[in-house]
């Protein structure tokens, strides 16, 4: 006779804590689906509540429609990543700061539950928008592509999207008394240039940023070597040095 | 992140050896793979008398400075390659070294006594740029270290240099290349004694050293490298680093272990044989050396009177 395989429902053990846990509400959905239901269902759709306009179906679009244009958070996404918004109302926390990880957050979040006004520059509002799946435009695949890359530890478009400067770039120096917000300064070599990125940072998420080997470079912090797990915090000067040399006959 | 050691706060970690370091440790570990080296290969002799190729880059000196620690005689001799300013910064870099640690620095300028330089003679004689300077200077370096009287010539080769070049010449199957591929190569036929004291260090870690130890050395890269095929073995081999630490040292090491002596007793004994250049007397397989046919080929002449070290308490043999 052959035996049945049955799912069993009974309470799962942490196996590193011992403690029994509830059982999975969805056991066959991961965490990736979840996600995807969460955006469907219009976390990041939200339009203004005195806005007439029907959703767009582009997050992207939809978030850039609902900001003042004079803002600094109305520039290009990789503007914003990189770049503080100089108003201040997205608080000191990165998350607050970058439209990918505000994409993230809960329907409630950015908005004051309570009275429905809007928080800042109400990146997310919590107003009831019809469920509709979300489309994916030409416009919203890079965007995406950042969110997976930065989820995979590998840097979406490296140095491009984070600061603008494409690797072959001429030499630039970035003016510190206009451009400095308190983020991490980063110098790099080849061509020489200084960059600015929200801290704080491990140093092997900025390498993953910067799409660095570990062993093709060094970072150096005040004239100090840092290791790997080192975390960078706002206001350090940083240099990553490359250790490649072409000479070998 | 803390020291293997002492656990204190580490400044490095080495995933290939799983291990992290303090400054005070890892220049130790430097100094001991130096050591370790030069034990395993029979590499210099405690009275030897060392000349270091120098280049103002983070090997020559990392390696000038570690054998300067590890006690023996070392002088360095500096090749002016008349590669624009780049030439200029990097004697800037090597002769600072010399002066603040009193140690003898020799000079011979390409331009000035050959008359050419590495840009225009690379093309003049249809070399790649790092073709023309590698043969220059292997020239120059031969014949500074046997005129001086020098034991054995120091380069600083390190563990990415030697593990790149054997990725190319195993891609291509340049079996007599993987012959003298070598951490050291004995005197003979006219070459002098030639040693890598670094090839247990990565780059990473020579850089490192350089760091920790404050030396200054010159961080921008040749201007003429830009291609190099080298520097793409590297990145590959820094890519599978990256997935799989240690397997470069396992690959160049493990080379050193199981395969280079099968191709060392294959090399062509004739080829041991070698004739003198009819103008430099170097050792060469043809009637001119392929240094005098650049000279010839880039426009410029050999000096009447060649540059040559002062021999400074030669050993007697």
């Amino acid at each position: 006779m052959a035996r049945r395989w049955v799912r069993r429902r009974t309470r799962r053990r942490n196996p590193r804590m011992g403690i029994p846990q509830a059982p999975r509400r969805h056991p066959t959905r991961t965490a990736g689906a979840r996600r995807r239901e969460a955006r469907s269902r219009g976390a990041l759709h939200g339009r203004h509540p005195a806005s007439t306009e029907p959703p767009r179906a582009t997050p992207r679009t939809a978030l850039r429609s609902q900001r003042p244009s004079g803002s600094p958070c109305h520039r290009a996404d990789t503007a914003a990543a990189t770049k503080r918004c100089a108003s201040g109302s997205h608080g000191a926390s990165r998350g607050e700061s970058r439209p990918d990880n505000a994409k993230r957050s809960t329907p409630g979040n950015g908005t004051s539950p309570a009275s429905g006004a809007p928080r800042g520059h109400n990146h997310t509002n919590s107003e009831a928008t019809p469920r509709r799946r979300a489309t994916r435009s030409p416009r919203s695949r890079p965007a995406h592509d950042a969110r997976r890359g930065a989820r995979s530890g590998k840097a979406p478009s490296a140095v491009a999207s984070a600061t603008h400067l494409p690797l072959n770039a001429p030499p630039t120096r970035l003016p510190r008394d206009l451009d400095h917000n308190g983020g991490v300064i980063v110098r790099l070599r080849h061509p020489t240039r200084e960059i600015e990125i929200d801290g704080p940072i491990s140093v092997t998420k900025l390498l993953n940023r910067l799409q660095l080997h570990r062993e093709s470079v060094l970072v150096i912090r005040n004239g100090t070597l840092v290791p790997g797990d080192a975390t960078l915090g706002a206001d350090d000067e940083i240099e990553v040095r490359p250790v490649i040399s072409g000479g070998c006959s | 992140m803390k020291c293997t050691v002492c656990r204190g706060p580490a400044v490095i970690d080495l995933r290939r050896h799983n291990s992290n370091f303090c400054a005070d440790h890892f220049v130790k570990y430097c100094g001991d793979q130096v050591a370790r080296a030069i034990a395993d290969f029979d590499m210099v002799q405690p009275d030897d008398r060392a000349l270091v190729a120098v280049s103002g880059g983070k090997d020559s000196l990392a390696v000038w400075d570690l054998l300067i620690s590890l006690g023996y005689r070392a002088d360095g001799l500096y090749v002016g390659l008349g590669i624009g300013d780049y030439s200029d910064t990097s004697l800037d870099f090597a002769r600072r070294f010399a002066d603040e640690r009193g140690l003898t620095l020799h000079k011979v300028d390409v331009p000035d006594t050959y008359g050419y330089d590495i840009p225009s003679g690379a093309r003049a004689a249809r070399r790649t740029p790092c073709s023309a300077c590698g043969l220059t200077k292997r020239h120059l370096f031969d014949r500074a270290a046997l005129d001086g009287g020098y034991d054995v010539l120091v380069t600083g080769h390190n563990l990415d240099d030697e593990a790149a070049v054997l990725f190319g010449n195993v891609l291509h199957w340049h079996t007599e290349y993987l012959a003298r591929q070598q951490p050291v190569l004995a005197a003979a036929n006219g070459f002098p004694r030639k040693v890598k004291p670094l090839v247990r260090l990565s780059e990473r870690e020579t850089a490192a050293y350089c760091v920790l130890r404050g030396i200054d050395y010159l961080v921008d890269e040749c201007p003429m490298a830009e291609g190099n095929r080298h520097l793409r073995y590297k990145e590959a081999l820094n890519q599978i680093e990256a997935d799989s630490p240690g397997a470069k040292a396992a690959f160049y090491l493990g080379y050193l272990r199981h395969a280079a002596e099968a191709f060392r007793s294959a090399l062509d004994p004739s080829g041991a044989a070698l004739g003198s250049c009819a103008r430099c007397g170097a050792p060469t397989d043809t009637g001119v050396c392929a240094f005098c046919r650049l000279v010839d080929r880039a426009g410029g002449s050999m000096p009447l009177d060649p540059p040559t070290l002062a021999p400074q308490g030669r050993r007697s043999t």
